[in-house]
């Protein structure tokens, strides 16, 4: 999966994407991946956010799919169209307004007496993909004896933060050399190399290597 | 049980003792790594025993799952497998966006394969591999930190307790556990900085443990298909300073003991550590393409580099880890030649 797929995903979650973002996401041949991306997502963004856990385990799938048969009849014979939201179990309700596919679902929901423009469209197909995404990976597995879910927003791949400086404060590394980054990718897995022993955090010293990876070694 | 239970108590008031009176922890805990019995009831234990069950189910339990890493203003979605079988750790962190890939830990030996089956190796020093092993029980000291029990939570639907090591000085950072009730395994941490903001967070968010784990998953790569084998030396190739030179740190923040290699003759990479955090030195020759000079900052770890000249003898210290950047500079600046 290439960096504009997984962009695009990033932009339909947070409502900025543009038709051909919306396109490209829905038309990708290998939806699993795409659903699985955008799960993970969702997962990142309720961790970096410290959301309240959330667990989507009311399947909404039947509602939506009803929402687009019904919509398609409004579309046809241009009967009054009801709430799609009535789908939507009321506990359950505010929830939903935090993933994309389910403010797509609302926005269909207010559209009773209009058209659908070929936009929404789309945003209800991805809902349709997505919803089941939702519900969340893994709950297939017997041996799964945990699941979170919900909730994200990628973040950017900078990698360096600079620390402020002053005279008493260590002086900042501003630029670095591709070479210099490789060299310090490298202090770090070899730091981890050594460290993943002697701390109490099992692999944690190789996560933070794996974290770097715009660096590359 | 009776026996157990109080050569237990004996061994914990012992600890404490040793604690208190300053003593080297690390040969302490490293006498009572086999022979630690936690105290029967789950209710009546302490931070400590909670720390040292975490540690032991890290290294002891299967478990596979996926965790969401954010340091700075990155997060990784990874998954991670972990095999514990006759005595020997085995296990897989496989990023799940991103280039990098995966790691490979099997036993002593870690490496990375990325998508495009290039392999990087870290060269296995025997003598820091060995004596690193030593120091499984290695626990943070009640002086350097303020270790409590502050809770219970529920975390992706399973009981945690929560424990607060709050840094009782500036050299180091504090950290925040959610520790799984039932296997111990390190549900949820979160590293912070001196003022309290929070430089790291690793979090599970999947998790199970099965009884048996494939072997087949930890196979690297064919050799057929590697593209390129690359490994990083361990020792710098262009040491320019007599075999018979020999490193000392001066200063270390309190608490931190070297937990790699004996201190052998021309050996260039020093590693520290106070139970919990880590920080490696990195003695080089002035060469080009090391490290400019001062810090850089990725969440929670830090490297800070500087050339330094002593007795005529120029060299290039480099100490990497989980410390301020302060805590970086002063032992970076301290590394001295033993003539």
């Amino acid at each position: 999966m290439d960096d504009r797929l997984r962009e695009s995903i990033s932009a339909l979650m947070d409502d900025e994407s543009n038709e051909l973002e919306l396109q490209r996401v829905l038309s990708h041949p290998d939806k699993e991946k795409v659903q699985a991306v955008w799960a993970r997502y969702h997962e990142m963004r309720q961790v970096v956010r410290q959301d309240k856990e959330i667990h989507f385990s009311v399947d909404v799938s039947a509602g939506v799919a009803a929402a687009i048969r019904e919509e398609s009849s409004t579309l046809d014979s241009g009967s009054e169209h009801r709430d799609t939201s009535a789908f939507i179990d009321s506990d359950h309700r505010e929830a939903f307004k935090v993933g994309q596919s389910i403010q797509l679902v609302n926005e269909t929901g207010r559209a009773t007496q209009s058209k659908l423009n070929s936009r929404a469209w789309l945003g209800l197909a991805a809902s349709i993909a997505f919803v089941f995404a939702l519900i969340l990976p893994g709950t297939d597995t017997q041996r799964q004896e945990g699941v979170a879910t919900v909730a994200t927003e990628a973040q950017p791949d900078e990698v360096f933060v600079k620390v402020a400086a002053n005279i008493e404060e260590p002086k900042v590394i501003v630029e670095m050399t591709e070479e210099q980054a490789q060299h310090f990718a490298q202090y770090l897995l070899r730091h981890a190399e050594h460290s993943v022993r002697g701390t109490q955090s099992g692999f944690m010293p190789l996560a933070r290597v794996a974290s770097v990876n715009s660096v590359g070694i | 049980m009776l026996i157990k239970m109080k050569f237990s108590k004996i061994l914990l008031t012992m600890r404490y003792l040793i604690l208190l009176l300053g003593l080297n922890l690390v040969t302490f805990s490293n006498a009572a790594e086999d022979t630690y019995v936690f105290p029967e009831q789950r209710s009546q234990w302490q931070a400590i025993d909670w720390l040292m069950l975490m540690q032991q189910a890290a290294r002891e339990e299967n478990y596979e799952g996926r965790f969401v890493f954010s340091r700075g203003p990155m997060s990784s979605a990874m998954s991670i497998v972990h095999q514990y079988e006759n005595g020997r750790e085995r296990e897989k962190l496989k990023q799940l966006d991103g280039e990098m890939g995966e790691i490979i830990r099997d036993g002593q030996q870690v490496m990375c394969v990325f998508p495009d089956n290039r392999v990087v190796e870290v060269e296995s020093n025997p003598l820091s591999s060995n004596f690193t092993q030593k120091f499984i029980g290695f626990m943070p000291g009640k002086s350097q930190y303020s270790i409590e029990v502050e809770g219970k939570e529920r975390m992706i639907e399973r009981p945690c307790m929560v424990l607060s090591i709050k840094a009782n000085d500036q050299d180091r950072y504090s950290y925040k556990l959610w520790i799984d009730q039932k296997k111990g395994l390190l549900l949820k941490s979160e590293l912070l900085d001196e003022q309290g903001k929070t430089l790291e967070r690793f979090q599970y968010t999947q998790i199970a443990f099965p009884e048996h784990i494939d072997s087949s998953l930890f196979k690297a790569v064919d050799h057929e298909t590697a593209v390129k084998h690359e490994l990083i030396k361990t020792e710098d190739d262009g040491l320019a300073w007599s075999e018979s030179l020999m490193w000392q740190v001066d200063w270390l923040p309190k608490g931190y003991k070297r937990i790699n290699g004996k201190a052998r003759e021309g050996e260039n990479i020093i590693v520290y550590s106070d139970g919990l955090s880590a920080f490696s030195v990195f003695i080089e020759s002035m060469n080009k393409g090391k490290m400019p000079e001062g810090s850089t900052q990725v969440g929670a770890t830090t490297a800070y580099s500087v050339d330094l000249v002593t007795k005529g003898q120029g060299y290039h210290v480099t100490v990497v880890g989980e410390v301020p950047a302060k805590t970086a500079m002063k032992v970076a600046k301290s590394v001295k030649p033993m003539m």
